[in-house]
């Protein structure tokens, strides 16, 4: 009966429509979610948060991790674009948590054309966040994290390069109130934007600055015991309208996964296959398939993840 | 010179190409004669930055654009390109151009982008004395090593040979009608040549502490309009010259340091300055001449070098002796005169008096009558109304005329076909884009999503960031004909925030009449 109740709380929230033309914020690579495994879950992960990308998601699960991850993605992405994550994760016994990690975007092929639209060079706009996550149980329901990532972000125009960078912040906790039941919040990107000069651009150079918005995300995963996990997050923007993801996973017997979710209206799925390698080293391959959200082209994701 | 004086110049130098196509380095350095473009109304302009305007002989209206120089010579229905390549013109844009009956002369200018901290290198001049049939190239002027001093008045003066082209870019020509050329080039001096620009010698104008230069002036000066390092400016701020007029015996040169004059075709000067005679600001960067009815009005339009200085149009009626401001607070950078009439071409808009210059009066915005499209600038480089009573306008968005006072125009701009490369569906221009710099109207900035239709089609453009979050609806489900088009969107999300730096993704939505549909997908890269 509680768990019903729980599941209708989760499944009832209404959707909320993606209002016109709230894009246009600094480094949107951050608000995308990654993870082949949590992108099938409709990147609803921020109460899941238990594996490799953890320190993305949630950097307070990291305490909870039982073996040391070693996780690389990949993304073919339409349009030239690119995003790819590798990180390592682990532990610290007895009640802390580390997490290292390289979050990579990027657009290539940008056809520069001159004020008549002649062909001038194409261009490319590379991302990168590196971060650094560290958490603490302070009791076995309760653990905070905190992400510190230094974000770039590089315009290369053939024969001139913009580039620009700050340090943000992401700050998380999990909540355990019963077993098996997570609650979690996380805020995301404090405190950073990115300046511009333009100087060496244009004759009259200007310096600006766009400041990366923060992101609230709310959640709640439970694990039934016959290894179905259901989970829901909630993203509060500071400049975009609230997002609801939605996610589903079954486990069988630690060999493989079937998963579906729901970012906002938008479906995903995907699964992935475990299997041990040596010893204790085990591996994970996950996939996700992303369709397209507005005609441009779907998204296949792959996750490889050792844990040893 | 102080260092907020060598701001102030390089300052305006920047400005001069601000909006030119050579804004971007890149541009130029990509310079390809062999890709044409064409005008979408008939025929090929080579850029959209219209700096001059000069009506010549058989009716041929001369064209100096950012890209190269053009000509029409059936009032704008075919357009011809003087290039690098096919004839002897200098690479890159046109920085100066006079005609004088069948004498052509043209200035050009380009980035070099193995010079760092440059504003840009002269490519020489050209001169055609048959009505741009044939060109002779002329090397951009300077002088040999070892022209260390100069003869004024049997008196020597030190002077420093300027040996290289780069900053050393011819701003003005002028002609008179017994053949004799003067250049003035911002780093190079000023000049004159007697056997159409075979030979050249330097002009000597009075030092900044000098209101005049004769035999009885002193001589105890230099010549050296700048030293090589970086700008930095050993002569003084008059031997900077920008602007250059001439008629008979007389010439007059603008300088950063004020307005010369000389009645001997260049050899003695007097000198009018902010201090000595009430011109707006010491540095002249274009001069006209108007006369009606047998009265002569000087203009300058100015720019300020030091605190006090302003923007605006000085005016003299008096052959230059004493000056008043009329206009203040705009930027000129061309004048023409029409009978009673001035025109002048601004930073702000196109400008007309009827009573000599006194009062001026502002153009409305111009829309394309045909079209209905606006221009999508203020800016305004040159104009000139030619014989047939049609007023042509150059401005930072194209060439446009009226023939009609003004009651409806006609906006003439280059675009690169399509159909030159197949592979492309769409592009956007320009590429990077910045919303506070590139076509600006109305406060806002404004790019353009290029693409074409194979018939009659109704068209929609998203803009998309990076995470494929909806950033702006473009255009909503509008209606177009067969063949190529632009749509243009200002840089702003839903919220009418500017959006941040980075790259977007425009998906073309074409719904045809015919039924069935096609999408196109581009990106631009937004840099404030």
């Amino acid at each position: 009966m509680r768990n019903a109740l729980f599941i209708s709380v989760m499944l009832f929230t209404p959707l909320t429509v993606i209002a016109q033309g709230e894009g246009g914020f600094a480094a949107p690579f951050l608000r995308m979610g990654l993870g082949a495994r949590a992108i099938s879950m409709g990147g609803a992960f921020t109460a899941v948060a238990d594996d490799g990308f953890a320190a993305y998601y949630n950097p307070a699960g990291l305490p909870y991790l039982t073996k040391r991850h070693f996780t690389t993605t990949y993304s073919f992405l339409s349009l030239d674009r690119r995003f790819h994550y590798i990180s390592y994760s682990q532990s610290l016994k007895p009640t802390a948590g580390l997490s290292l990690y390289w979050l990579a975007a990027g657009t290539d092929n940008i056809d520069g054309r001159d004020l008549s639209g002649n062909h001038t060079f194409d261009y490319s706009d590379a991302s990168n966040a590196f971060g650094i996550s560290f958490a603490n149980r302070f009791h076995e329901s309760i653990a905070i994290g905190i992400t510190l990532k230094i974000i770039t972000q590089n315009l290369d125009l053939a024969d001139e390069n913009l580039s620009s960078n700050d340090l943000a912040f992401d700050a998380g906790l999990m909540f355990i109130p019963v077993e098996n039941l997570k609650l979690a919040v996380v805020i995301k990107d404090l405190n950073a934007s990115f300046s511009w000069s333009t100087q060496d651009l244009f004759s009259l150079g200007t310096v600006s600055i766009d400041t990366i918005p923060y992101t609230l995300n709310a959640g709640a995963s439970y694990l039934f015991d016959n290894g179905l996990t259901i989970s829901t997050a909630a993203l509060f923007n500071q400049s975009q309208q609230e997002r609801m993801r939605f996610g589903i996973e079954y486990r069988r017997d630690e060999l493989y996964s079937l998963r579906a979710g729901s970012d906002d209206g938008a479906f995903s799925f995907g699964g992935g296959v475990r299997y041990q390698v040596s010893g204790g080293v085990y591996t994970n391959i996950d996939y996700a398939f992303r369709p397209e959200v507005v005609g441009e082209g779907g998204t296949h994701l792959f996750s490889w993840e050792f844990t040893f | 010179m102080t260092n907020r004086m060598q701001k102030h110049i390089v300052l305006l130098l920047f400005t001069i190409f601000l909006s030119s196509e050579f804004a971007y380095s890149q541009v130029v350095r990509n310079y390809e004669i062999t890709e044409w473009v064409y005008l979408n109304k008939s025929s090929r302009l080579l850029g959209n930055s219209v700096t001059d305007l000069v009506y010549g002989n058989s009716n041929r209206l001369w064209i100096g654009t950012g890209r190269g120089l053009n000509s029409t010579a059936d009032n704008g229905l075919s357009f011809d390109e003087y290039t690098h390549d096919e004839f002897e013109i200098g690479i890159g844009g046109v920085s100066a151009l006079a005609v004088l009956g069948d004498i052509v002369i043209v200035a050009n200018a380009f980035d070099d982008p193995d010079v760092e901290e440059s504003n840009s290198t002269g490519s020489g001049l050209a001169i055609s004395t048959d009505n741009g049939f044939s060109w002779t190239h002329i090397d951009q002027p300077k002088d040999s090593n070892d022209a260390v001093f100069e003869l004024i008045y049997g008196d020597t003066i030190d002077a420093l040979p300027v040996v290289i082209n780069v900053d050393n870019v011819t701003f003005d020509i002028a002609i008179t009608e017994d053949s004799t050329i003067y250049i003035t080039s911002f780093a190079g001096g000023s000049r004159k040549s007697t056997d159409l620009g075979v030979t050249w010698n330097r002009i000597v104008l009075p030092p900044d502490d000098m209101d005049s230069l004769t035999a009885f002036s002193d001589h105890e000066f230099d010549l050296s309009p700048v030293d090589n390092s970086n700008f930095g400016v050993t002569g003084s701020l008059n031997h900077r010259p920008f602007s250059v007029i001439a008629w008979g015996d007389t010439v007059i040169i603008g300088t950063a340091g004020g307005i010369n004059r000389s009645y001997d075709s260049g050899v003695s000067w007097f000198k009018s300055n902010t201090g000595n005679s009430g011109i707006s600001g010491n540095w002249a960067v274009v001069l006209h001449r108007h006369v009606w009815n047998g009265n002569e009005t000087l203009l300058a339009a100015t720019r300020p070098t030091v605190e006090g200085e302003f923007l605006g149009i000085s005016l003299s009626r008096d052959g230059g002796e004493n000056w008043r401001t009329v206009l203040s607070d705009e930027r000129v950078w061309n004048f023409s005169s029409d009978d009673s009439v001035i025109y002048a071409a601004a930073d702000s808009g196109l400008f007309k008096s009827v009573d000599g210059g006194v009062t001026w009066a502002s153009f409305p915005p111009i829309i394309d009558g045909a079209t209905g499209d606006p221009l999508y600038t203020q800016t305004f480089y040159s104009v000139i109304k030619t014989p047939d009573n049609r007023l042509w306008a150059g401005t930072a968005g194209g060439l446009i005329y009226t023939d009609n006072n003004s009651s409806s125009w006609t906006i003439l701009r280059a675009v690169k076909p399509l159909t030159e490369d197949l592979s492309v569906r769409t592009y956007s221009y320009p590429n990077p884009f910045s919303p506070s710099r590139h076509n600006r109207l109305g406060g806002d900035g404004y790019v353009r999503f290029h693409y074409s239709l194979s018939e009659r089609s109704t068209v929609s453009i998203n803009v998309y960031d990076f995470s494929m979050t909806l950033v702006a609806k473009a255009v909503k489900s509008v209606s177009r004909d067969k063949g190529e088009w632009d749509e243009v969107w200002n840089g702003r999300n839903g919220f009418g925030s500017v959006v941040a730096n980075g790259t977007y993704f425009y998906k073309i939505i074409v719904n045809k009449s015919s039924g069935g549909g096609e999408v196109h997908w581009g990106k631009v890269m937004v840099i404030e």
